[in-house]
């Protein structure tokens, strides 16, 4: 891992990190720039010909500032070694890896389908698990856990099914306010 | 009896006719083979050897054309509602319905965005079953509850 690190840190420079997350497993962080460039070098050089997984999440904070992450789990099959890489975004946007990997193929469909990364150069970016019909990308932050409102929108089969108990739609938290200076003993006095 | 005494052949019986629908119809009770989630794994176990269902004439039958009795084992997730709902239209009269397990009584847990909260949204329900997931003994339990509502319906005369 650490050969890796440094082979790559001479060849991409800075845009590089290790993540240190004090679990046993090693995981790159590559600037969303460098990416293509270093997907490519670890698939033709360093021989990681398998990927594994895909993994997006996202955040929004409580100024509604929203960030993304995705994790791309590659695996060796001669050394038998696996890395993580690791891509933060800060608009929903990153390239895609089908050409490269052709299983990408569905885990991006998945990744945009549940959290809306839009994998920009894949030939197929449709929805893959909720129907056409549905809105927005459910694992996303600001998507209510609870929101059934888009159960009544289709009628895939025809039997004209309405459903009643349709939960409750997503709350934007209230953001913090800064609570007052208190008064200091100077100022008092 | 007294007048009817030696009147008639041995091995005759006088009931009604709605007694004896009821009769048959609750000791046949043949549920479609039909799994949705770990509530399923029960429902086989309710089914194989230590529990025994064909003993009650619980049979399971693989085609809902041949079945009576749907009995939902699990999760019902939006995608699979229509399904559900197809598979009891395909289901000839008479036809029960069994909410095996939390899930498919309320949603259970998953109060999420895409579980059916209580397949009795989509479906008539006759018997609710509590556990996550039942043992078999509640499953047989709530077939035995089925068998005291089937014995009780009137057929010919409502």
């Amino acid at each position: 891992m650490e050969k890796l690190l440094e082979s790559l840190q001479t060849q991409f420079g800075k845009g590089i990190t290790a993540c240190d997350n004090g679990v046993a497993i090693d995981i790159i962080a590559v600037t969303p720039d460098l990416f293509p460039q270093v997907i490519r070098h670890l698939h033709d050089v360093e021989k990681y010909d398998y990927l594994v997984d895909i993994v997006a999440s996202h955040w929004v904070d409580e100024n509604s500032e929203h960030s993304y992450e995705v994790t791309y789990n590659l695996y060796c099959v001669d050394s038998k070694t696996r890395i993580f890489l690791k891509v933060q975004l800060t608009t929903p946007k990153l390239a895609s890896v089908y050409h490269i990997y052709k299983s990408a193929d569905f885990m991006e469909r998945e990744q945009y389908d549940m959290v809306g990364i839009v994998f920009e150069g894949h030939p197929n970016l449709k929805r893959i698990y909720m129907p056409d019909y549905f809105e927005g990308h459910p694992l996303m932050k600001t998507y209510g856990e609870k929101d059934r409102s888009w159960f009544n929108l289709g009628d895939e089969m025809g039997h004209g099914l309405t459903f009643t108990n349709l939960g409750e739609k997503y709350v934007p938290p209230t953001p913090k306010v800064k609570p007052a200076p208190t008064p200091t003993e100077s100022s008092t006095k | 009896m007294g007048i009817l005494n030696n009147k008639f052949n041995p091995n005759f019986v006088t009931t009604n006719v709605d007694k004896i629908i009821g009769l048959s119809r609750s000791h046949s009770i043949w549920p479609l083979t039909f799994g949705l989630s770990c509530c399923a794994i029960e429902m086989m176990s309710a089914g194989a050897s230590k529990y025994d269902l064909d003993r009650f004439g619980v049979l399971f039958r693989a085609s809902p054309r041949q079945a009576d009795l749907l009995i939902v084992a699990g999760t019902v997730n939006r995608k699979i509602a229509p399904i559900v709902r197809q598979v009891y239209e395909q289901m000839p009269e008479p036809k029960w319905v069994i909410a095996m397990g939390v899930c498919a009584t309320s949603g259970g847990v998953y109060d999420s965005y895409a579980v059916v909260q209580g397949v009795d949204e989509i479906v008539p329900v006759d018997v609710y079953i509590s556990g996550c997931p039942p043992r078999p003994e509640a499953l047989l339990d709530g077939i035995f509850e089925l068998k005291k509502i089937i014995e009780a319906t009137k057929v010919l005369v409502k």
